[in-house]
């Protein structure tokens, strides 16, 4: 015969959000609704993003005036910039070659903040490839700043709205209010806009500067990496700022069922 | 061949996505559903006799503060013992525990030098379950430190009798130390508040993690103890126990305090060990796993998608490869379409294995969501752990073609706790 305890003292062990599931339901219904129109609307906010970029661009680059170009992406009317990049010469090509191979080892071997510096080695890794690729055959690299400018700006959008599907699935379960939920994902729009505007112009002037060896730099580093990035950091602001006063309200808790 | 690149393009993206949906499901469960209980927190009955194994190797800055615990559980005294193996130690640790012995009479300790033989933590298992005594093997590492109340919270769910082995939950004891002890804290967090508890709930499977864990002796001597050459002994014995018709118990409730890794070469190491034996026990269990009788559907699922979990990362760098030649040869609109790398580091933030979402859930959970200022650094923790498991899945293969393994990597202790 086994006895029970006569009493099991609340623990983190078994604590769970007390929601109900239709609020939850309706909490998602409201929050994707949210996230369909932004997706439905995600070309216009593009096309904010540039025109501001082109201003920038403008200023600049005062005598020469960037144009911009639009295609169609799946139903979206998408602009992009148009403007013409550099080709590196050979010595160039070659001295990238070793200083990103040296870089490559270095940052492989260096003993601090072991997951930065091999972030490091792995952006490295990118650009020895191109330079190799430029080294042997520039005449074969597939895009051009505008072809490129294209592929970027497809990239952003669809980057916006799978950040986008990633925030409610991220904050859902929450013990807070729609409102609160909602709030962010607006403040990470905002965010993610500001951030579009300054990796744009960024890429458009690294590549016009100072060559299309750092175009898949540019893709796999400056892209959607660096828009979850910016994602995680308010995510990580977003459950410190509002989560921590749920703490010590006890209605959003239960323990055991 | 730009076809079978985009082709593996396709299959990393579907890949990841089970592991996206799968963990979302598992952070759902815990925030929302039904948690089931361990037998440790709502019974109390007659209790089975006890034996604690205890390897060490050069362990003599954390030995003492162990064994001073182990004296002070609330457990009856006759049904407990404690099985020290000092496995080839240099330095003062067989000392220590010798010392220790005399010094505590009322207790039974047993201690094994272990001076010649292989040496590594299943080989010190085994020579242990030779001398242990008890129904019950609790296994602890050296560098824990057990409350009073843990042996009988594990012990007490072996009541039923479909339980061939029991886990209770790690929490690090240093996590303020530096950067990479917070940041190995946010890992254990994620894993084991929301994971296997969500694993538990869902009748999946929940993993036997090595220490802070127990098994029925009988069941491991007699399938053959524990296999020498796996350097991933736990997660062996989780999916051999599961194939068998066994069940492993995760007990929330049970925590014990660990000392993590404070340097990173030292956690290198760590994850690399796990991933050769993590992958050992992949290229061993996958078809048993499959043809198992005793399993439902979602076991199976579940159980490869946890057998796969050190491969994920050799499927990410191809992809990474496979991505980086897609773009050179023009390309890049699959990229494009695909978002693999958004995707590709969502379960990259994976910090044991745990996506970002399922970590912050179990720090709210935790009553902590401070900790979710780090997330940006889990980020790059991936990096890191992808490198080390791939060099851990090169030294599984190698054994596997070779039929040679690499020796037990001792995780470095420090002592300052």
């Amino acid at each position: 015969m086994m006895d029970q305890k006569r009493l099991i003292y609340p623990h983190r062990s078994y604590k769970k959000v007390n929601a109900n599931k239709y609020v939850i339901l309706k909490e998602i219904l409201v929050l994707f609704f949210f996230w369909l129109v932004f997706t439905v609307f995600v070309d216009v906010f593009v096309k904010g993003l540039i025109q501001i970029s082109q201003e920038v661009l403008d200023k600049v680059y005062s005598l020469e005036k960037s144009s911009i170009a639009h295609h169609k992406l799946l139903f979206w009317d998408v602009y992009y910039i148009v403007d013409f990049g550099k080709y590196p010469s050979s010595e160039v090509s070659l001295i990238l070659i070793f200083l990103s191979f040296l870089g490559m080892i270095i940052f492989l071997k260096f003993p601090f903040i072991r997951g930065v510096s091999i972030f490091f080695s792995f952006v490295c890794f990118i650009l020895f490839v191109s330079s190799l690729y430029f080294f042997f055959l520039p005449e074969k690299f597939p895009y051009s700043l505008a072809s490129f400018s294209k592929i970027y700006v497809d990239t952003l959008l669809l980057s916006w709205i799978n950040t986008g599907l990633l925030a409610i699935l991220s904050v859902v379960f929450f013990p807070i209010k729609t409102v609160l939920k909602l709030s962010f994902l607006i403040a990470m729009y905002i965010v993610l806009f500001v951030i579009g505007v300054v990796k744009y112009v960024f890429v458009i002037i690294t590549i016009k500067e100072y060559s299309h060896l750092f175009t898949p730099l540019m893709f796999f580093v400056f892209g959607p990496v660096i828009d979850f990035l910016f994602f995680l950091f308010l995510y990580g602001m977003f459950v410190n700022k509002v989560l921590n006063p749920t703490r010590k309200d006890i209605d959003n808790w239960r323990w055991v069922d | 061949m730009i076809l079978a690149l985009k082709f593996y393009m396709f299959f990393c993206i579907v890949l990841f996505g089970i592991y996206i949906v799968r963990h979302f499901v598992f952070t759902g469960n815990r925030l929302l559903g039904k948690q089931k209980i361990s037998y440790g927190d709502i019974l109390t009955s007659e209790l089975p006799t006890v034996s604690v194994l205890v390897p060490m190797h050069n362990e003599e800055k954390v030995a003492e503060k162990l064994l001073n615990r182990l004296v002070k559980v609330n457990y009856p005294k006759d049904k407990y013992e404690i099985v020290v193996i000092n496995d080839h130690s240099t330095d003062k640790t067989g000392e220590i525990i010798e010392t220790f012995k005399k010094e505590n009479p009322e207790i039974s300790i047993k201690v094994m030098h272990r001076t010649t033989g292989n040496r590594g933590k299943p080989v010190a298992l085994n020579d242990g379950l030779k001398i242990a005594s008890g129904e019950i093997v609790v296994v602890f590492d050296a560098d824990y430190l057990p409350s009073k109340d843990l042996i009988r919270n594990l012990v007490v769910n072996f009541k039923n009798p479909k339980v061939g082995a029991v886990m209770g939950r790690v929490i690090p004891v240093n996590s303020g130390k530096n950067i990479l002890t917070k940041l190995l804290e946010l890992e254990r967090i994620g894993g084991y508040q929301v994971d296997q508890q969500a694993r538990y709930n869902l009748h999946l499977i929940p993993q036997y993690g090595g220490t802070v864990g127990g098994f029925r002796k009988n069941l491991v001597v007699k399938t053959g103890g524990f296999k020498e050459n796996i350097l991933a002994e736990d997660t062996e014995l989780t999916f051999r126990l599961y194939v068998n018709g066994y069940e492993v118990v995760y007990s929330n409730r049970a925590e014990c305090y660990e000392e993590s890794p404070e340097d990173w070469s030292v956690r290198g190491r760590q994850i690399r060990r796990w991933s050769t034996g993590h992958n050992q026990v992949m290229f061993s269990y996958i078809f048993k796993l499959l043809t198992s009788k005793h399993l439902s559907f979602f076991q199976k699922v579940d159980g490869i998608l946890l057998l796969m979990v050190y491969l994920v990362p050799v499927f990410l760098f191809l992809g990474i490869l496979d991505a980086v030649a897609l773009f050179f040869l023009g390309e890049a609109n699959i990229l494009t379409y695909s978002y693999f790398w958004v995707i590709s580091m969502m379960i990259g933030t994976f910090g044991n294995f745990a996506p970002f979402y399922q970590v912050v859930a179990g720090a709210i959970l935790d009553d902590s969501p401070a900790k979710a200022k780090l997330l940006p650094l889990l980020f790059f923790n991936f990096f890191f752990n992808t490198f080390y498991i791939l060099l851990g899945f090169k030294d599984a293969l190698i054994g596997l073609v070779k039929k040679h393994y690499p020796i037990w990597d001792k995780t470095q202790r420090y002592g300052d706790t």
